[in-house]
C-alpha cells in the first residue's frame, strides 16, 4: 500500500511535467498547426546548460534563468527561419524536417561542447533524500515541489489564455488566423510568442525531469518529448486541462507499471495505450473535438 | 477617404480583378454589386490585406495601404466583416466583441461602443455569455457586424451581410446597417448580391462584372439604367 | 558491383516510398508524418512470415502490403473525421506507438530487429535480379500514380485539395477519396518494406523512426511536392548524398549531426529559394 501511494505520487509528479511538455506542443499546434520536433533538444539544453553553469559556480536560479533566455532565442530562430518560410507553401510540411533538423544540430552542439557523457544535475530546492511523512507514508519533497510548480504553471497559463487580451488574441489566432488578422490582432507576434512560450515550458520541464533523474546527457530529451506528445494526444490537444489530465494518467500508469511489472514494460504499455486511444477515441480521452460530418 | 485605383489581383492562378478603381469619401455609403464571382469578395480581401495586390494602389486617408500588413490596417480604422458570418465559434459572444475591440481606438471607446452595439443588436446583450457557435445565422451575422463596430472603425467594410439569411432577417440587418450610417455617420462600403436593397441604401454604387467596374453612379443613375434593371433587378424596359 | 546493385535497390525502394508519400501529402493534401511505419509494417510482416512459415516470398510481401493497407484504413477512418489536421498528430502517435511496441515485443526481435530473414534468390546474379524486380515495381507504382493523377480521379483529388466545399458540392465523397489515397500510398510503402526485408535480410526498429520520416519528407520537398518526377529526383539525390558523405570518411561522431545539418540546410534553402522543389513549377506546386 505504501509502495503504491509512493508510486502514484511519483507518477502524478512526473505526469505534471509531461503535461508541461504537452502544453508546450499544444501551443504551437494551436497557432500554426505545427510542432517543434526539436523540442526534445530544447529540454535537454535547458537542463544541460543549467547543470554546466551551476557546476561552473553560477547561482542555481541565475543558471536556470540564463538557460531559459538562450532557449527563448533558439525558439525565435526556429520560428523565424524554419517554420515561417515552410508555412508559406501550403501543405509542404517542410517545417517537420527543418525543426527536427534544428533539434539534431542542437544535440550535436551540446555533445561537442558539454561532452556526450551524462552530467550531474544539481539539487535545486530539495535533495532526493528529503521527504515528509504523512500517516506513515513517505512523500519525496522533490516530487511534491515539482508537482506544485508544474500545476501552478499550468494554472497560470490557463489564466493568461482565458483572462488576458493576449490570451484571447492567441485563442482567436488558433481558431481562424485570417479572421484574427482582419480584426487587428497581430498574428505574427502571437505565433512567435507561442513558440517562445512552448520552448520555455519545455526548458522548465527538462530541468524538472533532470532534477528527479539526477543526470542529463545530450540524448536526454527525445523520449521526454514523445511522452509529452502522448500526454497531449491522450488529453485531446484541445485544452490545457486535457493535457494536464493526459499527463497525469500517463505518469501514474508509467510509474505503476514500472514499479510492479518492469521499467521496460512501462514504455511499451504507455504506447500501447496511445495506439488504442488513437484508433478507438482519436479525439483523446478527454477531448471534445468538433467532428466533421463526412 | 478610401481610394482604390487600377487595382489588379490574381488569385489561385486566375485573374480576379482587372484595373478596378473605386473611391469612398468620408461619411459616404457606397455599395458594390455584381453577380457571383465578379470579384467582390476579392476586392475586400485585398483592401483588408488578406490577398496581395498585383498592380494598382489602395490609399486610405491619402497613405498607401499596400505595404501594411492586415492587422495594421485594422488599427488604421478599417473594420472588415467578412462574408459567411465568420465569428470565433468557441468563444462567447462577449469575448468575440472584446476581440473586435483589439485595436487601440476600440479599446479606448470600449464602454461606449459596447453600449451602442447592444442598443443596435439587443440579442447580443442577452446572449453575451453564450458561445458564438450556438447562435442562429442571423445572430452570428449581427455578432460579426458588432465585432467590426467594436474596433471603433472609421470605415466599415461589409461583405454580403445578407448571404444565406432568411429575407426577414436580412431586412433587419439592412435596417441596422442603414441606422449605423445615418446615426453614427460611419463611412460604409458594402458588397451585396441583393442589388435593389443595397443600392437603395447607398449614396453611390459600383457594378462589378468579371473583375472589372462595369458601371458606377448614384442610386438614381444606376436604377435608371436598363442594363442594371434587366440584369440585376429582373425588370424589363419601362 | 554488388555495391552498385545495393545502392540501386535503395534508390528504387526510396522512389516507391517518396512517390507514394507524395501522393498522400502532395496530391491528397493529407498531412501525415508516419510513412515509415507502413514501410515497417510491410517489412516486418513479410519478414516474420518468411521466417516463421514456408509461404512463398511473393505471398509474404503481399501480406505485408495487406497489413499496411488495413492499418492505414483503420487510422484514416477514425482520424479523418476529426477537424483540424488531426491526422498529423494521430499518424505521428501511431508511428511512435507501434515502433515502441516493436521495440518491446520478443517476436519482433526487439531493438535488435530481425536478422534471419531467409534467402530467396541465390547465385551471383542475386543483386541484379532483385534490382530488376525493384525497378519494375518502382516503375509500376510511379506509373499508377501518374495515370491516376492525370485522369478524372486526379482532377477530383486536386479539386478536393484546393477547395473541399466546392468539391463536396460536385458530389464526390471526399471521405472515400481520402481513404483510397491514403490506403494506396501506405500499401505502396508496405511493398517497399517487403522488398527491403527480402533484399537486405535485416530490419530493426530504428530504420523506421522519425528520422526516416524526415528523410522521405525531405526527398519529396526537395524534388518538388505534388509533381510526378520530383520524388524520383529527391530519392536519387538523398540516397546518393549520404553515400558521398560515407566516402569522405569523416569521424562517426560527426556523421550524425552532419546529416541532420545537411537535411535541415537543404530544406531551409529550398523553402527560401525553390519552394516548389527541383522540378516543380509554381503552378504544379501545392495550392494554398
Amino acid at each position: 500500500m505504501e509502495d503504491a501511494l509512493t508510486l502514484i505520487l511519483a507518477g502524478i509528479s512526473v505526469g505534471s511535467v509531461y503535461a508541461l511538455i504537452a502544453i508546450g506542443l499544444n501551443l504551437t499546434y494551436w497557432t500554426t498547426r505545427t510542432m517543434n520536433f526539436g523540442q526534445g533538444s530544447v529540454m535537454m539544453l535547458g537542463a544541460m546548460m543549467t547543470a554546466v553553469l551551476v557546476a561552473g559556480g553560477v547561482i542555481d536560479a541565475l543558471a536556470a534563468l540564463a538557460s531559459l533566455v538562450v532557449i527563448a532565442a533558439i525558439m525565435v530562430f526556429t520560428e523565424v527561419f524554419t517554420v515561417r518560410p515552410a508555412l508559406k507553401i501550403g501543405g509542404s510540411m517542410g517545417w517537420a524536417v527543418s525543426t527536427l533538423g534544428v533539434g539534431i544540430i542542437l544535440q550535436g552542439v551540446a555533445a561537442k561542447y558539454f561532452g556526450s557523457q551524462a552530467v550531474a544535475f544539481p539539487d535545486m530546492v530539495f535533495s532526493a533524500q528529503d521527504y515528509v511523512e504523512v500517516f506513515g507514508v513517505r512523500f519525496a519533497l522533490q516530487y511534491l515541489a515539482i508537482l506544485v510548480l508544474s500545476v501552478a504553471l499550468v494554472a497560470l497559463l490557463e489564466l493568461l489564455l482565458r483572462r488576458t487580451v493576449w490570451g484571447r488574441a492567441m485563442r482567436a489566432v488558433s481558431m481562424d488566423a485570417d479572421l484574427a488578422a482582419v480584426a487587428g490582432i497581430p498574428v505574427r507576434p502571437i505565433v512567435l510568442g507561442s513558440y517562445i512560450a512552448s520552448g520555455l515550458l519545455a526548458g522548465i520541464a527538462g530541468m524538472l525531469i533532470a532534477q528527479t533523474g539526477g543526470t542529463v546527457d545530450p540524448a536526454f530529451g527525445f523520449d521526454l518529448m514523445i511522452f509529452g506528445f502522448v500526454a497531449a494526444v491522450l488529453g485531446g490537444i484541445g485544452s490545457s486541462s486535457g493535457a494536464l489530465l493526459g499527463g497525469l494518467v500517463l505518469g501514474v500508469i508509467e510509474k505503476l507499471v514500472g514499479g510492479y511489472v518492469s521499467t521496460a514494460a512501462a514504455h511499451g504499455i504507455a504506447f500501447a495505450l496511445l495506439v488504442v486511444v488513437l484508433v478507438a477515441r482519436p479525439q483523446g480521452l478527454f477531448g471534445q473535438r468538433e467532428v466533421v460530418k463526412v | 477617404m478610401l481610394d482604390v485605383a487600377g487595382l489588379s489581383v490574381a488569385y489561385g492562378g486566375l485573374r480576379a480583378l482587372t484595373e478596378v478603381s473605386i473611391s469612398v469619401a468620408e461619411g459616404q455609403f457606397v455599395t458594390v454589386v455584381g453577380p457571383n464571382g465578379a470579384g467582390k469578395s476579392t476586392l475586400f480581401k485585398t483592401i483588408c490585406g488578406v490577398v496581395p495586390a498585383q498592380a494598382g494602389s489602395i490609399d486610405f486617408d491619402g497613405a498607401s495601404l499596400l505595404k501594411r500588413p492586415a492587422a495594421m490596417r485594422a488599427h488604421l480604422g478599417i473594420a472588415h466583416v467578412p462574408e459567411g458570418r465568420q465569428v470565433f465559434k468557441t468563444m462567447t459572444v462577449h469575448e468575440n466583441l472584446e476581440l473586435g475591440a483589439y485595436p487601440a481606438a476600440g479599446r479606448r471607446q470600449w464602454k461606449h461602443t459596447l453600449e451602442r452595439i447592444h442598443t443596435l443588436f439587443p440579442i447580443l446583450h442577452e446572449r453575451a455569455q453564450q458561445l458564438a457557435g450556438t447562435l442562429s445565422g442571423g445572430e452570428q451575422q449581427m455578432l460579426a457586424i458588432g465585432r467590426g463596430l467594436a474596433s471603433a472603425p472609421r470605415l466599415l467594410l461589409l461583405d454580403e451581410p445578407s448571404m444565406g439569411l432568411a429575407p426577414a432577417v436580412a431586412d433587419t440587418i439592412f435596417e441596422r446597417i442603414s441606422q449605423i450610417h445615418r446615426e453614427d455617420g460611419l463611412t460604409i462600403l458594402l458588397v451585396e448580391q441583393r442589388v435593389a436593397e443595397a443600392l437603395e441604401l447607398a449614396d453611390r454604387g459600383y457594378v462589378l462584372e468579371t473583375g472589372r467596374v462595369a458601371m458606377e453612379g448614384s442610386y438614381q443613375t444606376l436604377m435608371a439604367d436598363d442594363r442594371v434593371r434587366r440584369a440585376y433587378l429582373g425588370m424589363g424596359e419601362a | 558491383m554488388e555495391y552498385l546493385a545495393s545502392a540501386g535497390m535503395l534508390i528504387g525502394i526510396y522512389i516507391i516510398l517518396a512517390a507514394s508519400y507524395n501522393l498522400i501529402i502532395g496530391y491528397g493534401g493529407l498531412n501525415t508524418i508516419a510513412h515509415p511505419i507502413f514501410f515497417a509494417l510491410g517489412a516486418y510482416t513479410a519478414a516474420l512470415l518468411g521466417i516463421g512459415t514456408t509461404l512463398p516470398s511473393v505471398v509474404c510481401v503481399l501480406a505485408g502490403i495487406g497489413v499496411a493497407v488495413v492499418a492505414s484504413v483503420a487510422l484514416a477512418v477514425t482520424t479523418l473525421r476529426i477537424e483540424g489536421d488531426y491526422l498529423l498528430i494521430a499518424s505521428l502517435g501511431f508511428q511512435l506507438g507501434l515502433l515502441q511496441l516493436v521495440n518491446n515485443f520478443e517476436f519482433t526481435g526487439g531493438p535488435a530487429g530481425l536478422s534471419n530473414i531467409p534467402v530467396t534468390i541465390t547465385g551471383p546474379g542475386r543483386g541484379w535480379l532483385y534490382l530488376l524486380i525493384c525497378a519494375v515495381l518502382a516503375v509500376v507504382v510511379v506509373w499508377l500514380i501518374w495515370r491516376a493523377m492525370a485522369g478524372p480521379f486526379g482532377r477530383a483529388v486536386r479539386a478536393m485539395r484546393d477547395d473541399e466545399l466546392a468539391c463536396a458540392a460536385l458530389g464526390r465523397s471526399l471521405f472515400t477519396m481520402k481513404i483510397v489515397i491514403f490506403a494506396f500510398g501506405c500499401g505502396a510503402a508496405g511493398l517497399a518494406g517487403g522488398l527491403y526485408a527480402y533484399y537486405f535480410q535485416y530490419i530493426s526498429p530504428e530504420q523506421f523512426n522519425v528520422a526516416q520520416s524526415a528523410t522521405i519528407l525531405t526527398m519529396v520537398v526537395l524534388g518538388g511536392i505534388g509533381t510526378t518526377w520530383g520524388p524520383l529526383v529527391g530519392a536519387f539525390v538523398l540516397v546518393a548524398l549520404p553515400q558521398a558523405i560515407t566516402f569522405m570518411q569523416l569521424p562517426t561522431s560527426l556523421v550524425g549531426p552532419l546529416q541532420g545539418i545537411i537535411f535541415t540546410v537543404l530544406v531551409i534553402l529550398f523553402l527560401f529559394l525553390r519552394p516548389y522543389g527541383l522540378v516543380g513549377k509554381r503552378e504544379a506546386g501545392v495550392a494554398h
